[in-house]
C-alpha cells in the first residue's frame, strides 16, 4: 500500500509538472491574422476588399462587380454560430467553408477535432496550423462557384493561428 | 509479501483516477494562476469547481474502507496504459483516458463492489470532461438556444438562438448578450451528476428511483439558478462584471451548489433511514 502511494504521488508530481511546464504553449484563434489572409486572398482574387467589427469577430467584405460577400470566422465549438447567422442576415446565401470545401450545412466535429489536434501538438512542440471554419455570406450575384471563393480554400487551410 | 498482498484493487483504481481527475484539471488551475496570481486563485479555488475535489474525496473514502481485493493482471496494463495518458503533456489525453478507465471498472467488477462504485464516480465526471464538450461541439445551437428560452419566458427579453437582445441601455456599451458554452446550463448539470453520484457512492445509497428523481431535482434547480443568474445580467447589464465575473456570480454558485447539495443530502438520508427501519 505504502509503495504504492509513494508511486501515485511521484506520477502525479511528475505528469502534473510537465502539464505546468507546457501550459503556455497552447494555441488560441487569432482573428486579426485570420481576417488579414483572408483580405490578401482576395485582393488577389481582384476584390475590392474592406473590414468590419462585427459582434462575432472581424468581418471580411468582398467585392467584385454586383457580387458582394462576407466573410466571418466560426468558432469550432459552435457557440458564436447564431450570432454570426445574425451578422450574415442582410446576405441571401450563407455557405460554410471548412478544409477546401463549401457546404450549405456547417460542419461540426470536424472543425473542432482539428483545433484540438492542433493545440494538442502545439503542446508537445509541434507547430501546427489547423482548418479554420468560415460562414459565407453573399449575394444573389455570386456564382456557386465564383472564382473567388475557389482562391480562398487551399491557402486558408494552411493558416497558423499562435496564441 | 506478493504483489496481491501489496496492492489492493480498490487503490490502484482509485489512485488511477484521482491522478487523471488531477491531470485533467491541472492546465486549467496552472493558467489561473498565471492569470490571478497563488493567492486570487486560491480564493477563487483556481477556477475549479468544488464538486471535483468532493469526487476526489469520495472516491478516496470509498478505497479507503474497502477490503483487500488482489489486482488482476489485465489491472497492471490498464494501469499502465493510464499512466502514459496521464504524463503526457495534453489534457485532453488524460480527460479522454477516463472513459476506458471507468468502463473498465464498471465492466469487471460486480454491483455492489468498491471497484465497481468507484468507476461510477469516474463515469459521473467523464460527464464534465468529456461528454460536455462534446455535446455542446455537436448540439451548441439547442443546448445554448434552451437556456435562452428559460431566460425569455424569466424577463421577457428577445430571443434568436443563444442571442439575447436587451436594446439600448444607458451606461451600457452593448444591446446583445450572448450565451456561451461556458455559461450554458449544460456545465452545471454535469457538475450535479458529479455530486449526485459521489454522494450516492460514498454513502452507499441503492440506486432507486426516488434517489434519481432527487438527483433530476437538484439538476432543474442548477438549471434555475443558472437562469436567474443570466436573468439577472438581462435585468442588470450594467453589472455585468459583478454577477458574470465577481461575487454576484460566486455567490449564485454557492446558491446552486447548496441547493443540489440539500436536494441530494435529503434524499440520501431519507434512504438511509429507510434502509435502517
Amino acid at each position: 500500500m505504502r509503495s504504492l502511494s509513494i508511486a501515485f504521488v511521484a506520477a502525479a508530481i511528475v505528469s502534473v509538472g510537465i502539464k505546468a511546464l507546457v501550459v503556455g504553449s497552447d494555441v488560441a484563434i487569432d482573428g486579426e491574422r485570420l481576417a488579414a489572409s483572408v483580405v490578401a486572398l482576395a485582393e488577389q482574387r481582384g476584390m475590392e476588399v474592406r473590414t468590419e467589427p462585427r459582434f462575432a469577430g472581424i468581418a471580411v467584405v468582398a467585392q467584385k462587380g454586383a457580387c458582394e460577400m462576407a466573410i466571418l470566422p466560426l468558432r469550432p465549438s459552435g457557440e458564436m454560430d447564431d450570432m454570426v447567422v445574425r451578422d450574415l442576415a442582410q446576405y441571401p446565401r450563407i455557405r460554410y467553408y471548412f478544409a477546401g470545401s463549401l457546404s450549405a450545412q456547417r460542419p461540426n466535429f470536424g472543425p473542432y477535432v482539428s483545433f484540438q489536434w492542433a493545440r494538442a501538438l502545439n503542446r508537445i512542440g509541434i507547430g501546427r496550423s489547423w482548418s479554420p471554419l468560415f460562414a459565407i455570406g453573399d449575394s444573389a450575384a455570386c456564382a456557386t462557384d465564383d472564382a473567388p471563393l475557389d482562391g480562398i480554400r487551399a491557402p486558408l487551410r494552411q493558416e497558423v493561428l499562435p496564441d | 509479501m506478493g504483489a496481491a498482498a501489496t496492492f489492493s484493487r480498490p487503490h490502484l483504481f482509485a489512485s488511477l483516477t484521482t491522478l487523471l481527475l488531477l491531470n485533467a484539471l491541472a492546465p486549467m488551475a496552472i493558467q489561473d494562476i498565471a492569470l490571478r496570481g497563488l493567492a486570487v486563485s486560491g480564493l477563487n479555488f483556481f477556477a475549479i469547481s468544488v464538486v471535483f475535489p468532493i469526487a476526489a474525496y469520495a472516491i478516496w473514502a470509498i478505497a479507503h474502507n474497502a477490503p483487500a481485493a488482489p489486482v488482476r493482471r489485465t489491472d497492471w496494463a490498464v494501469g499502465a496504459i493510464v499512466l502514459v495518458m496521464a504524463v503526457v503533456p495534453i489534457h485532453l489525453a488524460a480527460k479522454a483516458a477516463l472513459v476506458p478507465l471507468s468502463a473498465y471498472m464498471l465492466a469487471t467488477a460486480k454491483r455492489d463492489d468498491v471497484t465497481f462504485r468507484i468507476g461510477f464516480i469516474g463515469a459521473a465526471l467523464t460527464g464534465a470532461l468529456v461528454w460536455g464538450a462534446l455535446l455542446l461541439t455537436a448540439f451548441a445551437k439547442p443546448i445554448l438556444a434552451i437556456d435562452a428560452a428559460i431566460v425569455q419566458t424569466l424577463t421577457g427579453v428577445a430571443v434568436d438562438g443563444n442571442v439575447l437582445s436587451i436594446g439600448q441601455r444607458p451606461g451600457v456599451a452593448f444591446d446583445k448578450i450572448i450565451i456561451l458554452g461556458a455559461c450554458s446550463s449544460l456545465r452545471n448539470i454535469s457538475q450535479v451528476i458529479i455530486l449526485w453520484a459521489s454522494l450516492v457512492q460514498l454513502f452507499e445509497v441503492r440506486v432507486t428511483a426516488r434517489v434519481v428523481v432527487a438527483g433530476l431535482l437538484a439538476i432543474a434547480s442548477t438549471v434555475l439558478v443558472n437562469a436567474i443568474r443570466i436573468s439577472l445580467i438581462v435585468a442588470y447589464p450594467q453589472h455585468l462584471q459583478f454577477i458574470h465575473h465577481g461575487i454576484g456570480s460566486s455567490l449564485l454558485g454557492l446558491v446552486a451548489l447548496v441547493a443540489a447539495f440539500a436536494i441530494i443530502g435529503s434524499s440520501i438520508l431519507r434512504s438511509k433511514r429507510h434502509a435502517v427501519a
